[in-house]
């Protein structure tokens, strides 16, 4: 029966018992973890910041009772690219290389009064512009990016090698770009 | 889910619970030892303690029912104020207990959800 709950109504749950938190951890953990790793580049990194993760998700539970029409798993991703991009910059700071990921990216705090929905905007941007590129390059792009699809579970999906994903995907976000900046 | 997931995972609930007792636990537990306190003293303040132990422990030689008998006698007795410090005392001890009991049975329940 719980896993017929929204992730909404358990977040709401876990406020009186936080023992239905383990569902949430369940659904999205693998997800989040492979999103870390496409950031940080690092297995280790991403697992303290999956970790980090959840517990900003579960600390800051009551903010999102107060948001309406904010989708739970949206909200939840914003968190995790701001943590994920916070520990890039200190994993950079560290390492003595002082390159930074773009400002708008990584000034995006949370706790601010920004926006949650923009992230929904930019996921409508990016679902639109995939609709203007040939049917085989935005199914794999969006497998991979939108969908959080792992390079086997595509294989599967699209019948084809890892070698033709990569070469795919490598022209995919290509044309992504060019159709981006048009 | 492999164990390496299952690792985070557990790391996760631990700090999610711990979480949960701080915020919403620990300042609840607090709270009623703050008021049990203060019916305590007020019972201490009105009411010769060692007296009424040494009769407490007369009566339980007598049997349970004047034991009971006496409880019952010595509270009606008593003046209202003292009545509410102790009916506040043992109401707020049963909460605390029940607190300390759901704490244990939502640490064990952490990891039973599926």
């Amino acid at each position: 029966m719980e896993n017929t709950l929204k992730d909404e109504e358990i977040l709401q749950l876990t406020l009186k018992d936080p023992s239905y938190f383990s569902i949430l951890v369940d659904r999205y953990e693998t997800a989040f973890i492979r999103k870390a790793i496409g950031i940080v580049r690092s297995k280790e990194e991403a697992e303290d910041i999956v970790q980090e993760t959840f517990v900003k998700i579960y600390r800051y539970a009551d903010n999102f009772k107060k948001q309406e029409n904010i989708e739970f798993k949206s909200w939840a991703y914003k968190i995790l690219m701001n943590t994920s991009f916070t520990h890039y910059q200190k994993l950079k700071k560290n390492s003595g290389n002082t390159e930074y990921l773009d400002p708008i990216l990584y000034e995006d705090k949370l706790g601010e009064n920004n926006e949650l929905a923009s992230i929904h905007d930019a996921r409508k941007a990016v679902e639109r512009t995939i609709g203007n590129m040939p049917e085989h390059l935005a199914r794999v792009l969006k497998l991979y990016y939108l969908d959080d699809k792992s390079y086997s579970d595509i294989c599967k999906i699209e019948k084809i090698s890892i070698p033709t994903l990569k070469m795919r995907l490598f022209r995919a976000k290509r044309l992504f770009k060019k159709i981006s900046v048009e | 889910m492999n164990t390496t997931a299952e690792k985070i995972k557990n790391k996760i609930l631990v700090r999610v619970y711990i979480l949960w007792f701080l915020k919403r636990v620990i300042p609840l537990i607090i709270l009623q030892i703050l008021i049990l306190a203060l019916a305590l003293k007020i019972f201490a303040n009105n009411v010769f303690v060692s007296s009424v132990l040494q009769n407490v422990s007369v009566a339980a030689r007598s049997g349970y029912w004047e034991f009971l008998k006496y409880l019952s006698v010595a509270f009606l007795g008593t003046r209202p104020l003292i009545q509410v410090a102790i009916l506040i005392g043992l109401g707020i001890g049963a909460l605390i207990i029940r607190d300390v009991m759901r704490s244990f049975m939502t640490y064990k329940s952490m990891w039973m959800r599926e």
